[in-house]
C-alpha cells in the first residue's frame, strides 16, 4: 500500500527529474498498446494509483531476465479522462503490460520492479495472447505494414545472386579503390570549415549527437564508418552516398553482424553504389537497401533517419552540429566534383534499366517512397520556397511530406499513429528543425519527433524513403506515380 | 647491305619505341601493339617475326597535372606478350599482322577483399605499309605510310557473371581504324645514327556490346637511335600521346582523355645477323589529364625479340 501510493510520486519526482512537463490531457484517446522502437520500449499509457503516465524504457542489453530502464515520464492526467481499458498498469511493485506487440504478434509482459533509484524493472512472466495472429498487430486499423527494403519481395536467389548479375557492372576502380573512411574528424570550428552555404550535407541526429557529411567529401569516399554513443555504448554506424544516384542512407550494420562496418565493393547496380561488409563480404545494393549476394544475401540492414539538406539549412535547424572535415587521411581535391557535369545533365555514365523515362529530368532529385507495389516520388524543386506539406496516400498508407525547395530539403513520414490516429498537418514557418504541427497541437520537427505539445516524446513513422537522382529512381523502379 | 641491314635495325628498334596503338586499357594505354610492329624496310619476301612482352605499371594518381599521393596502396598493372610478322609483299610495300594476350590485375591494399584479375586474347591488328623512300648509300632519307584496323577478336567480357570494366579487358570489343607514318634521317652515310618521326591515329568510333567507345588516339614521337658497333644499339626519345574522352551511348565518360608526354629509353643487341633483343622503358615526362582524377602510368618496361628469315 505504502508502495502504490509512492509510484505516482515517483514518477512525478522522475518527470522533475528528466526536466519533463507535466501535461494536462484533453481525453483524447491514446492507444495503450506497448511497443518497441528499436531499444527503447514505450508505454503509452500507465496507470499508477490515480494518475496516467507516458513512460519510456530502456532495453538493458545482455540482461537475463530482461531488465529495464526508466528514460522518461510523462504525466497525463486523471485515468478518468482517459480510455484506460487494457491500460498497461503498475500496482504494487509489479509493472503489467497486458499488450505489447512485438514484430506484429502479441504479448503480455509482467515486470517486478528491482531498484528504485533509477528505477529499474526485471522480467518475470511473459506469454503470448492467444489472440495475438502473427503480421496482425493487435489493435491493427488498416495500417499498411513498411517495406524493409525495397527490394523486390520474393527474389529468387539464381547463382548466389538475388538480381540479374548481368546488370552488375564495375565502377573501374578496385573494391575500395574508392577509399571508405573510417571513424573521420568533426570540427566545432564551423566558419572556417571550408564549406559553403548552399552546398548540399547528409544531416544525421542520434541521441543528442548531431553532425554533417558534405557532399563534396562523400563523393570521394561515399562510404563513412562512424561511431556514435548510445545508452554509453558505442554504436557503430555507417553512412553512405552515392555520388552517382545521389542518395544517401544510414546504416547499422544487419541483423547478427559483429563487424557493422562496409567497403565499396567498385561495383554498381543500375548506377547505383554497391557496397560489401566487412565481415562476410555480402554485396549490398544500397538503394534496394538489401544484400544481393554472398551469405548475407536478402538480409536488410537496419537503419537511421538522415536529412539531406543545404549546409545553412542545417546549421540552422541544429546549430550544435559539428561538421566532416576534409582531415580524412586521404588526398583527395575535395572541392572539385569528381563527374564533370554529370549531376545537371541528361547523361548516363553506366548503363540503367528504363532510361528512357524522361519525364522529369534524369538528375532532378526526388524524394521517394514504396509502399507494397505502389511507389512515388516527390520532386524536391517542386515543394515551395518556404516550408510545405503534401499529405497523401501511397499503397493504403496515409503519409505526410515536408520539404522546402529554396531550403532544399525533403522528408516523408507515415502519418497514422500507431493507435491508428491519422493526423492532419500544416506547415511551420521559420522554426526549423521543426517543419509542421499537427490538429491536435503537437509540432514535428524534421526527423519526425514530437517535440512540443500532446505527443511530446513520440516519433512518427519514418517510411522507407530516400532522396535520389530520377533516372535512378524509375530504373530501380518502373511506374513510379510522379506527385 | 651492311648499312641496309643497320638501317633497318635501327628503325626496327625506332619502332619498338615510339610509336603505341592503344588495346583495352584505361587512357593510360595498357598495352603497346603498334610498337611491337617492326617499322623496318622490307624487301619483297623478306619475313620478320617479333615477340614483345611488356609489364605496366598504372598506380599513379593524377589530378589534371598534379601527381596525387594515394593512401590506398593502390596497385594496378598489365602484362602483355604481343606477337608479330611483317612481310614483304612487293618493292616498297609490306604487311604486317599482330596478335596479343592481356593480363590485367587490380588490388587495393587496404581493401578487405583481394586482387582481381582479367586475362585472355586481346585485340590484333593489320597494317598495310608503303616506303617510298629508304636510307640507302644515295638517300638518307625513309618515309613509310600504313594504314591498318584494329580487330576486336580477343576476349572484351572477363570477370565472370559480373563483367570487369573496360580498363580491365583484354580486348577493346571493337573495330578501330589505323593511320601510321614515320620518318628517318640519316646523319651519316653509314646510317648509324638517325632521328626517327612517328605518329599514328586511330580513329575509335564503334561502342562495344556495352555502349561503351574508347576516344581517338593519337601519337607523336621523336629520338635519336645509334648503333655501335655492329651489334650494340641505343636510343633515346620522347613520346607525345592524346586521347578523347572515352564515349558510352555518346555521352563523355568523366575522367578520360588527356595528354601524356613520356620519356622512351632502349637499348638493343643483335646475338646473330638474324637474331635481335631489345630493352626499353617508358617512364612519365609530364601529362595533363581530363577530369578530376585518373589513374596514370607510374613505368613500363619491355622486352623485344625479333627474328628475320
Amino acid at each position: 500500500m505504502l508502495m502504490k501510493n509512492r509510484i505516482p510520486s515517483m514518477l512525478c519526482f522522475l518527470c522533475a527529474q528528466l526536466g519533463l512537463i507535466t501535461l494536462s490531457y484533453s481525453g483524447i484517446a491514446q492507444g495503450q498498446s506497448a511497443h518497441l522502437e528499436g531499444n527503447t520500449l514505450i508505454l503509452p499509457v500507465v496507470t499508477a494509483a490515480d494518475k496516467a503516465f507516458r513512460i519510456e524504457f530502456s532495453l538493458e542489453a545482455n540482461t537475463t531476465p530482461l531488465r529495464i530502464s526508466l528514460i522518461s515520464a510523462v504525466e497525463l492526467g486523471s485515468p478518468d479522462s482517459i480510455d484506460i481499458s487494457n491500460a498497461n498498469s503498475f500496482s504494487g511493485s509489479t509493472l503489467s503490460l497486458p499488450d505489447i506487440s512485438v514484430e506484429g504478434a502479441s504479448f503480455r509482459a509482467d515486470f517486478t520492479l528491482i531498484n528504485q533509484d533509477p528505477l529499474i524493472f526485471q522480467l518475470v512472466d511473459a506469454a503470448e495472447n492467444s489472440n495475438s495472429a502473427p503480421g496482425n498487430p493487435p489493435n491493427a486499423c488498416a495500417r499498411p505494414e513498411q517495406d524493409l527494403s525495397h527490394g523486390p519481395d520474393n527474389p529468387a536467389v539464381i547463382s548466389g545472386f538475388s538480381v540479374d548479375p548481368s546488370k552488375i557492372q564495375d565502377g573501374g576502380p578496385a573494391p575500395d579503390g574508392i577509399p571508405p573512411l573510417t571513424n573521420p574528424q568533426f570540427t566545432q570550428n564551423l566558419e572556417l570549415a571550408g564549406i559553403f552555404p548552399d552546398s548540399l550535407v547528409v544531416g544525421v541526429k542520434v541521441g543528442d549527437d548531431v553532425r554533417a557529411y558534405p557532399h563534396q567529401i562523400l563523393d570521394w569516399h561515399e562510404v563513412v564508418n562512424d561511431t556514435f554513443t548510445v545508452d554509453d555504448q558505442q554504436q557503430q554506424m555507417t553512412l553512405s552516398y552515392c555520388p552517382l544516384t545521389g542518395s544517401a542512407m544510414m546504416w547499422k550494420g544487419f541483423a547478427q553482424s559483429t563487424n557493422k562496418t562496409f567497403g565499396t565493393s567498385g561495383l554498381l547496380f543500375n548506377s547505383n553504389l554497391v557496397m560489401y561488409d566487412r565481415e562476410t563480404n555480402s554485396l549490398w545494393s544500397q538503394m534496394l537497401e538489401q544484400s544481393i549476394r554472398g551469405s548475407a544475401v536478402l538480409d536488410i540492414p537496419e537503419k537511421v533517419q538522415v536529412v539531406e539538406t543545404t549546409w545553412q539549412t542545417w546549421q540552422a535547424m541544429y546549430p550544435e552540429t559539428i561538421l566532416m572535415t576534409e582531415n580524412t587521411g586521404f588526398s583527395r581535391p575535395y572541392g572539385t566534383y569528381p563527374y564533370g557535369s554529370f549531376r545537371t545533365d541528361q547523361s548516363l555514365i553506366f548503363n540503367v534499366d528504363n532510361s528512357n523515362d524522361l519525364r522529369l529530368h534524369r538528375k532532378a532529385r526526388v524524394l521517394g517512397i514504396n509502399v507494397g507495389d505502389s511507389s512515388k516520388v516527390y520532386p524536391v524543386a517542386d515543394f515551395g520556397d518556404s516550408v510545405s506539406l503534401i499529405q497523401d496516400q501511397v499503397g493504403g498508407m496515409d503519409v505526410v511530406a515536408a520539404g522546402s525547395s529554396t531550403q532544399n530539403f525533403a522528408v516523408l513520414f507515415n502519418r497514422q499513429l500507431e493507435d491508428c490516429t491519422t493526423l492532419d498537418f500544416t506547415p511551420v514557418q521559420n522554426q526549423l528543425p521543426i517543419v509542421m504541427t499537427d490538429n491536435e497541437g503537437t509540432q514535428w520537427d524534421v526527423f519526425g519527433h514530437a517535440v512540443s505539445g500532446p505527443r511530446t516524446g513520440t516519433k512518427l513513422e519514418k517510411t522507407n524513403s530516400y532522396i535520389a537522382y530520377w533516372f535512378a529512381w524509375t530504373a530501380f523502379f518502373p511506374g513510379t506515380e510522379i506527385n | 647491305m651492311a648499312i641496309r641491314y643497320l638501317a633497318s635495325s635501327l628503325l626496327l628498334l625506332s619502332s619498338l619505341l615510339f610509336s603505341q596503338v592503344q588495346a583495352a586499357t584505361c587512357s593510360c594505354a595498357g598495352v603497346p601493339l603498334l610498337s611491337a610492329i617492326d617499322s623496318s624496310s622490307t624487301e619483297p619476301g623478306d619475313f620478320f617475326f617479333n615477340y614483345t612482352t611488356e609489364f605496366h605499371e598504372m598506380s599513379d594518381l593524377v589530378e589534371g597535372t598534379k601527381d596525387i599521393r594515394d593512401e590506398s596502396n593502390r596497385e594496378r598493372s598489365s602484362i602483355s606478350q604481343v606477337v608479330s610478322s611483317t612481310y614483304g609483299l612487293a618493292d616498297r610495300w609490306s604487311v604486317s599482322g599482330l596478335l596479343s594476350y592481356v593480363e590485367h590485375s587490380r588490388s587495393v591494399g587496404t581493401s578487405f577483399l583481394g586482387e582481381q584479375g582479367t586475362s585472355g586474347l586481346g585485340d590484333a591488328v593489320v597494317l598495310l605499309r608503303y616506303t617510298p623512300l629508304y636510307i640507302t648509300p644515295f638517300s638518307r632519307h625513309e618515309v613509310s605510310l600504313g594504314v591498318g584496323v584494329r580487330l576486336p577478336v580477343g576476349k572484351d567480357d572477363a570477370g565472370g557473371l559480373i563483367v570487369q570494366s573496360e580498363d580491365m579487358q583484354p580486348s577493346v570489343g571493337a573495330q578501330g581504324e589505323i593511320l601510321w607514318s614515320s620518318y628517318s634521317y640519316a646523319f651519316n652515310q653509314a646510317a648509324t645514327l638517325q632521328l626517327n618521326l612517328s605518329t599514328n591515329y586511330t580513329f575509335n568510333n564503334e561502342e562495344n556490346d556495352r555502349n561503351y567507345s574508347f576516344g581517338d588516339e593519337f601519337n607523336f614521337a621523336v629520338g635519336i637511335s645509334q648503333s655501335i658497333g655492329t651489334r650494340f644499339g641505343y636510343s633515346a626519345g620522347l613520346r607525345y600521346r592524346t586521347t578523347d574522352a572515352d564515349e558510352r551511348n555518346s555521352f563523355e565518360i568523366p575522367n578520360s582523355g588527356g595528354e601524356w608526354l613520356d620519356f622512351v629509353p632502349a637499348i638493343q643487341y643483335g646475338v646473330t645477323d638474324d637474331l635481335t633483343i631489345s630493352l626499353s622503358g617508358r617512364v612519365p615526362v609530364a601529362r595533363d589529364l581530363e577530369g578530376a582524377l585518373q589513374f596514370s602510368t607510374s613505368y613500363s618496361y619491355a622486352f623485344s625479340m625479333t627474328y628475320a628469315l
